[in-house]
């Protein structure tokens, strides 16, 4: 492998094609009763969303499962309805928070009036190793890795 | 040189040895990997053992695969409550004739 290949920023794409005009996608993805009802990884979990829409304003995202207690929080970079929604990411409860420095891209686009979303969730190695004896990464992982 | 050490730990000279520079200047190059977090040295008598820092290769990789499984599950999840929440909506999708706006809701 090159060095380049493990230097490089990891970036993570995915694409699926919802049965909803890109409007309603976009609402599901920026209103706080909207994420409330279906941002959860399992059935199970509650969630409560809190959203400020516009760039520079913050949401989070906390979800409980049972006796776990996990989530997300960030601030919005780029708000363009329908079609385009950036954001930071750091995952919550997740070890040391500030390890995580991550960003997030959904785009919209019209398919003959359903809507392909692509993600792109990109993750900054650079301070991955700067911050390596953080232990917060794995201990993340571990938890993700129960709730998955 | 990192594909070498992906496989298992070796010493200097024989990191060096498939290559055709001086082991002053793999081991220069070893310093930078160190500082960078990736690679480790020991000594062992009179040799240098590398490896690679699983703990900054590992991340990498679990990231991408816990990350993907993460959005792949909400993916599902909005497609869930999309699917549920239609009817409700005035936006509902005409089948045959998207130039016609569905009054008729």
């Amino acid at each position: 492998m090159p060095q380049s290949q493990v230097i490089a920023p990891l970036e993570l794409i995915m694409n699926r094609t919802f049965n909803a005009p890109r409007e309603r996608v976009f609402r599901a993805w920026t209103e706080a009763a909207e994420l409330d009802r279906w941002f959860k990884p399992d059935p199970e979990a509650r969630v409560t969303a809190s959203v400020d829409l516009r760039v520079g304003g913050a949401y989070r995202i906390d979800m409980v499962q049972g006796d776990r207690n996990y989530g997300a929080f960030g601030t919005y970079r780029e708000i363009r309805p329908p079609e385009r929604l950036v954001f930071t990411w750091t995952a919550l409860n997740c070890g040391d928070t500030t390890a995580e420095d991550t960003l997030v891209t959904v785009e919209f686009f019209d398919a003959d009036g359903k809507t392909q979303v692509t993600l792109t969730h990109q993750h900054f190695p650079t301070s991955e190793v700067r911050d390596r004896h953080n232990s917060g990464w794995n201990a993340c992982f571990e938890r993700l890795k129960t709730i998955l | 040189m990192l594909t070498a050490l992906m496989r298992r730990e070796a010493t200097v000279s024989e990191l060096a040895a498939p290559h055709n520079i001086s082991l002053p200047a793999v081991m220069k190059h070893l310093r930078v990997l160190e500082g960078a977090g990736l690679v480790s040295q020991r000594k062992i008598g009179r040799e240098r053992h590398c490896r690679l820092t699983a703990d900054a290769m590992k991340p990498a990789s679990e990231w991408i695969v816990q990350y993907s499984q993460f959005w792949e599950r909400q993916f599902d999840a909005l497609d869930r409550y999309l699917a549920e929440s239609q009817p409700e909506t005035k936006e509902k999708i005409p089948c045959r004739n998207p130039k016609l706006s569905p009054r008729s809701n």
